[in-house]
């Protein structure tokens, strides 16, 4: 026994088997045949034989091996259903001989298993991955059992017959997947990736849909920092208001937020598209925001690669800077520096695409035809309405975050920092915020995460996300299994995305402890 | 080393034991279950006591839920009431179940046995009857997909749409029929889809759309709830064929057949003149082929598992085909009369494969 069992009651009761059997090794056999099949190479070479034996026979031993235990035939097995058995029968000698050993040591240990700690974590274990396992199977063998739903995994390289109005278009060749080196060509002559094909318009609907999330966001955070800030104004106005702000849009459901901005914010504008609002070329009405679209020209490329140099100098410059502070305490003036070089390159990018070619992009303008405007781009009714819709609910939440953020920062710091003469802007950006973030980052995670799900409401007002695409496919096919499997997955990559991300800044702002 | 042992420790027992339960309960299943249950759809809501009838509870004139009495009427709901009746031998406060399914919950809320047969103006197709594992029994209403549009836009056709807005029910036929009709014309246009019949007018109305396409039917019973009618026109275009049919899941041959000549039955009792109004009368009927039909003698018509008089009992709750069409459907504004869904005798369609 360690010495820190002296301090608790229950570790005299319980003994830590561990410690034990590294104390009282095992006795050795001396009989031949065993030592031999005892070796690790032989153990190994025997179940690697058996493994080869059971894939290299499977179809025949599977009648037997799961058809006869499952008591049906062979055909009515699915292919889900026959992996797992596979897997099963591959895996259980390792079991059995797992389970053969346990029972050994704890043979060997002479204590009841009731005061062996490792047993009965192992047993709590055991029951706890039984229920959630037997659960699971439960629903699966529900679904084959007593459902008629059928379960087919190739519709997604089947022919999408309705029309999606946004997004890109999936009824066209993508033209720059097979300049991708390497897989490419591959990629391009795939089944799923051609046109018009369930899987293109399933990635048209995840265009939407990302297309929502990351404006939302941006917007979110943006606006939420601004009225968490005015939550803790010292200005009564400013700060009643942000406050009837939050309470408002933190207390109603985000479903009735969009009708009421899909039906009546969007209701007063004029719907007809020939009596929108006009500002310039910008065209508002009640189906959407019209506006000239940017195409590039030839001289294009001069332009971008001025604002790509610029980045990378100004980049540079910045962290220049920040050495320089470092070492000599000179003020960096990062923004100034980087700004600097990033404009200048821009700019004579621009100079020399003009001289060369002319213009780098032009404008296409939305013009009034019958029913709609054509050409330009466009904001549907249902797009603006989910990325404000999502983007007011949000900034509710953010809001709150970061007036807890700040406030949690305590008064002696900000005390402190003006005792060192720092003024109020300087207070807030280099002593309350840097803390503050640290509280802020995890539950804005969450925030974040509810954003890119509760997107899926677009379905209520007709904006073509990947929830609504996948759903019209589920309609039309029957796959409902199938469907909802993408969905589930599709949606927690993106959520495991954000919380990357998340985690990236989050463990940026912990504190450098040397 | 102790962690993955424990974990594979973990995972031994409890595969073990999943293989175990699997082996036991199949064997007692195969032993005591299968004989003693009757299996099939007829006993299992015999024996629940009620019917789960898919509806949409949506559209005047088919299924529809009168919020002032809450009560339910329509051609659908008869012929939920025609089946319970026969089934049961009348209906009452507790043996008919009404479901409302959006459009695109129909074909779920079918495959996993939430309802027992969907009457929710489901058009016959052919995936529907094969991909979807479903099957179809006789059309109550043949349809086609038609347009609706404001009267003030001046629209004649079909043709004069390039360029529209058109708002459309998901998980249905016509958002299928509306990208071709458009697609093979060339055509630009925007869908909106929506979830139920009601956001989609709405839409309509609000002028987010210029076009409301679904099936004609249910476009004259939207049309017949708007605040006024005549600010809408159904266009003279039909783009598809509809056939409105009840669904239930395939593999069932008697529950297929309950649904199917309950159906018949309202066409029979048409073709030979029984309505709800002189049943009576007819019970007494001489004619050998009425009695047939009636259940009078023989215990003819419980070959198909119902009670002998089931027709009887079908045709007390809800009349003939006439009697249903009447009731629901010339009020929203669709005549009989020339339709396909006159009765074969007068030209139309409606027809019941013979009694004997
Ligand atoms: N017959 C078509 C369309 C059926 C359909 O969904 N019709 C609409 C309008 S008539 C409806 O019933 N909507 C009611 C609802 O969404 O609850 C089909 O079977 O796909």
């Amino acid at each position: 026994m360690t010495a820190q069992s002296t301090y608790s009651s229950s570790d005299d009761f319980f003994v830590n088997t561990a410690d034990l059997s590294a104390r009282r090794p095992p006795p050795r056999s001396k009989n031949p045949v065993v030592l031999f099949l005892k070796r690790p190479i032989v153990l190994i070479s025997l179940y690697l034989a058996y493994i080869a034996l059971i894939f290299v026979k499977w179809d025949t031993l599977k009648d037997w091996l799961v058809a006869d235990i499952l008591n049906r035939p062979a055909s009515e097995i699915g292919n889900g259903l026959e992996a797992m058995w596979l897997a099963l029968w591959v895996a259980l000698p390792y079991f059995i001989f797992s389970i053969f050993n346990a029972a050994k040591i704890q043979l060997r240990l002479r204590i009841p298993f009731f005061r062996n700690i490792d047993f009965l974590r192992d047993i709590a274990q055991v029951v706890f991955l039984f229920v959630v396992v037997a659960g699971l199977y439960t629903l699966a063998l529900n679904v084959m059992d007593n459902t008629q739903i059928p379960i087919n995994w190739n519709v997604v390289s089947r022919h999408f017959p309705v029309e999606v109005s946004e997004g890109p278009d999936f009824t066209k060749e993508i033209s720059w997947l097979k300049d991708i080196p390497i897989i490419g060509n591959r990629l391009a002559k795939a089944d799923v990736l051609q046109p018009g094909t369930t899987t293109r318009a399933l990635i048209t609907g995840l265009i939407n849909t990302l297309r929502a999330v990351i404006l939302a966001l941006v917007f979110s955070t943006i606006l939420g920092v601004l009225i968490g800030i005015g939550l803790l104004s010292n200005n009564w106005l400013v700060r009643n208001v942000s406050a009837v702000y939050v309470e408002i849009f933190r207390n109603t459901p985000l479903l009735l937020q969009l009708f009421f901005i899909y039906r009546g914010v969007l209701g007063i504008l004029p719907t007809a598209p020939k009596d929108a609002y006009k500002f310039g070329n910008f065209y508002l009405s009640g189906r959407g925001l019209n506006f000239p679209k940017v195409l590039t020209t030839d001289s294009y490329p001069y332009f971008l690669m001025g604002i790509i140099a610029g980045l990378i100098v100004g980049i540079a410059l910045w962290r220049w800077r920040l050495r320089v502070q470092d070492e000599t305490g000179k003020p960096a003036n990062t923004l100034i520096w980087f700004s600097t070089a990033f404009f200048g390159l821009g700019a004579i990018g621009l100079v020399l695409a003009f001289v060369t070619g002319g213009t780098p992009f032009e404008l296409e303008n939305p013009t009034l035809d019958r029913f709609n405007f054509v050409g330009g781009s466009r904001w549907s009714a249902g797009y603006l309405t989910l990325v404000v819709g999502l983007t007011l609910f949000t900034a509710a939440f953010v809001a709150d975050i970061v007036r807890a953020g700040i406030q949690s920062v305590s008064h002696g710091q900000i005390e402190a920092a003006r005792a060192h003469g720092l003024t109020s802007n300087q207070t807030l950006r280099l002593v309350v915020l840097p803390q503050a973030m640290r509280l802020i980052v995890p539950p804005l995670t969450n925030q974040y995460l509810n954003l890119s799900k509760a997107s899926s409401l677009a379905i209520s007002i007709g904006f073509y996300d990947l929830f609504n695409v996948a759903t019209i496919v589920q309609n039309q096919t029957g796959q409902a299994v199938a469907l909802f499997v993408i969905l589930m997955l599709t949606y927690l990559v993106i959520s495991l995305l954000i919380s990357l991300l998340m985690n990236i800044i989050n463990r940026s702002l912990q504190l450098k402890t040397r | 080393m102790r962690r993955t042992f424990r974990f594979v420790l973990a995972l031994a027992v409890l595969l073990s034991f999943v293989a175990l339960s699997h082996v036991v309960n199949d064997r007692n299943e195969k032993s005591a279950f299968a004989q003693a249950e009757p299996t099939g759809k007829l006993a299992e809501v015999l024996a629940r006591g009620y019917l789960n009838c898919g509806i949409s509870a949506e559209v005047p004139g088919f299924s529809y839920l009168n919020p002032n009495d809450n009560t339910y009427s329509g051609l659908d709901v008869d012929f939920c009431r025609a089946l319970t009746a026969a089934i049961f031998g009348e209906v009452t406060d507790t043996n008919l179940v009404f479901v409302s399914l959006s459009s695109s919950e129909r074909f779920p809320a079918l495959q996993a046995n939430q309802v027992d047969v969907l009457m929710r103006n489901t058009t016959w197709t052919f995936s529907r009857d094969t991909d979807l594992k479903g099957s179809f029994g006789p059309t109550t209403f043949y349809d086609g997909q038609g347009l609706m549009v404001p009267a003030s836009l001046g629209v004649a056709s079909i043709d004069d749409l390039n360029g529209a807005s058109i708002c459309v029910q998901t998980g249905t036929t016509t958002e299928l029929n509306i990208t071709e009709a458009f697609n093979s014309r060339g055509f630009d246009f925007e869908l909106i889809p929506f979830d139920d019949a009601p956001s989609s007018i709405i839409a309509l109305e609000a002028g987010q759309c210029d076009v409301l396409t679904t099936d004609k039917s249910g476009l004259a019973g939207l049309r017949s709830g708007v605040a006024d009618p005549s600010l809408y026109v159904i266009l003279p275009d039909t783009l598809s064929k509809e056939p409105l049919s009840p669904m239930y899941n395939e593999g069932d041959d008697q529950w297929a057949n309950v649904v199917d000549w309950t159906v018949y039955a309202t066409f029979q009792a048409e073709e030979y003149g029984i309505t709800s109004a002189n049943i009576d009368e007819m019970l007494a009927s001489e004619d050998s082929a009425i009695q047939r039909f009636l259940g009078v003698g023989d215990p003819f018509n419980s070959l198909i598992g119902l009670s002998n008089d089931f027709t009887v009992n079908i045709i007390r709750t809800v009349g003939n085909y006439g009697e249903i069409y009447d009731r629901n459907i010339v009020p929203i504004g669709i005549p009989r009369e020339g339709s396909l869904n006159a009765l074969w005798t007068s030209g139309g369609l409606i027809y019941s494969p013979a009694w004997r």
